[in-house]
């Protein structure tokens, strides 16, 4: 608004945070589409935190707000490196990439 | 509350606000579509964890929240029509506007896309390629005929521009904030910066003329930069001139794929029209945008005495006013009416 702002930060991450959410719940299989997407955001994230000028277009918005939260907090990069993609990421390794993200929405 | 409960009474809402008369086909196609993943999760109790349902019913009730401001015959159809107009430039996604009516002063305007939840989280309810993003925008009831007065929307569009394609969480990965600068604030004032030349690209002066007449001396605010900046920025950016915060959006939005940042409009000719008490003929986009300036101008020459056949000394501000923004209004709606009527669609 033109006189206030709101913040669409905590917002932006609710899927792929979902998809974390979900690794550690065995009842109910997680769906292709969720693992394509938790990896196209994660994927775009990484390529952009090592060059900038390698992704040109299609970026989504959540991918650069994952970078920019990996950018600023070291713990979140190094948990971050463990994943490769959505199958490789165990039940400990998701709570601790949601308690690094929570943090920096908290902080 | 337990999430699928959630669930039954947004369903409940939404079946209630399909039989409403007031609702543009495109409206009941999204809400059908809606209430139709909602029975398709309710049917399955298993197939999705509580943590999903929990999610959808969120997205879902908001999306309610949306669709029901614009079941009202108030609901401001020109405006709508014109931020229509500017969005398919800044992205594919067919996008529906609906309206909320504020009893206060400030225009808003929110994004939710359901669709991209429902296509990634419950998979199992084929949208196949439906996938409109749903913008509300909130508009103060007391301007919801004053199209002169709604020229921040543009200002609010740019927002949502911003939130679609990420220019500003690019912007501050590139361009991190420097050593010691808070970085909300940071990024709330180039978020601002953003707006504001968005809305310039549109409504060219008159952008910044509604920000100063609304706030015309305010300093920077941890949320807004100082007025005085704004414009200079708008100002600098409309005359041609080279500056470092434009050019920085420019290069962040060559980055992302989109289009550059420019004016998109051009001013008609409205006095001979309005002196006569007649809507202007548009007849381009570059004019349907262009008109809220010239109407701006308009509207304060007469204010300030400029003679036309109408503007009598016994008529008010408020008399000259209700007469420009009508025949304002009027002019955006017989575009919107001939469009629709050359190309046979219903609204």
């Amino acid at each position: 608004m033109l006189a206030a702002t709101p913040s669409q930060e905590s917002r932006v991450l609710t899927l792929f945070q979902l998809a974390l959410r979900l690794v550690g719940q065995s009842e109910q299989p997680i769906s292709p589409e969720m693992h394509t997407y938790f990896n196209r955001v994660l994927h775009q994230a990484k390529a952009l935190n090592q060059d900038p000028s390698s992704i040109t277009g299609g970026l989504l918005p959540e991918a650069i707000q994952l970078a920019l939260n990996m950018r600023e907090l070291e713990e979140l990069r190094g948990v971050l490196s463990d994943a490769d993609d959505l199958a490789s990421v165990s039940p400990a390794l998701a709570d601790s990439i949601l308690n690094n993200l929570e943090r920096r929405v908290a902080s | 509350m337990r999430p699928r409960i959630d669930l039954h009474l947004v369903r409940e809402n939404l079946r209630q606000l399909d039989e409403t008369t007031y609702f543009s086909e495109k409206l009941h196609t999204f809400t059908k579509k809606l209430i139709g993943a909602i029975d398709h999760v309710l049917a399955v109790p298993s197939r999705y964890s509580d943590d999903v349902v929990r999610v959808f019913a969120d997205v879902a009730r908001i999306s309610q929240t949306y669709l029901a401001g614009s079941t009202t015959k108030e609901a401001p159809y020109e405006m709508e029509y014109c931020l229509r107009a500017a969005i398919p430039r800044w992205t594919g996604r067919e996008t529906l506007i609906t309206t909320a009516l504020t009893s206060g002063q400030d225009f808003h305007l929110l994004p939710i896309d359901p669709w991209n939840f429902v296509a990634t989280a419950v998979s199992g309810y084929q949208v196949g390629a439906y996938s409109p993003l749903l913008v509300l925008i909130g508009v103060p009831r007391i301007y919801r005929h004053k199209p002169i007065y709604c020229i921040p929307l543009y200002h609010e569009l740019g927002h949502f521009i911003d939130e679609t394609l990420g220019v500003i969480r690019y912007s501050l990965f590139v361009n991190p904030p420097p050593p010691g600068y808070d970085h909300e604030v940071v990024q709330s004032h180039r978020q601002e910066f953003f707006a504001d030349l968005f809305a310039a690209c549109y409504c060219g002066h008159a952008s910044i003329r509604t920000l100063q007449t609304i706030a015309p001396h305010n300093p920077a605010t941890p949320t807004h930069p100082a007025t005085a900046d704004r414009a200079r920025v708008v100002e600098e950016f409309l005359g041609g001139i080279q500056n470092d915060i434009v050019d920085h959006f420019q290069s962040c939005l060559a980055a992302l794929g989109a289009p550059n940042l420019m004016p998109l409009y051009s001013l008609p000719s409205i006095a001979q029209s309005y002196d006569d008490m007649r809507p202007f003929t548009l007849t381009s986009r570059e004019h349907l945008h262009g008109i809220f300036e010239s109407s701006w101008n308009y509207l304060s020459e007469t204010l300030d005495g400029r003679p036309s056949s109408w503007a009598i000394p016994s008529l008010s501000d408020g008399d000259i006013e209700r007469v420009v923004n009508d025949l304002t209004e009027k002019s955006i709606r017989n575009m919107s009416i001939k469009e629709r009527w050359d190309s046979g669609i219903t609204p």
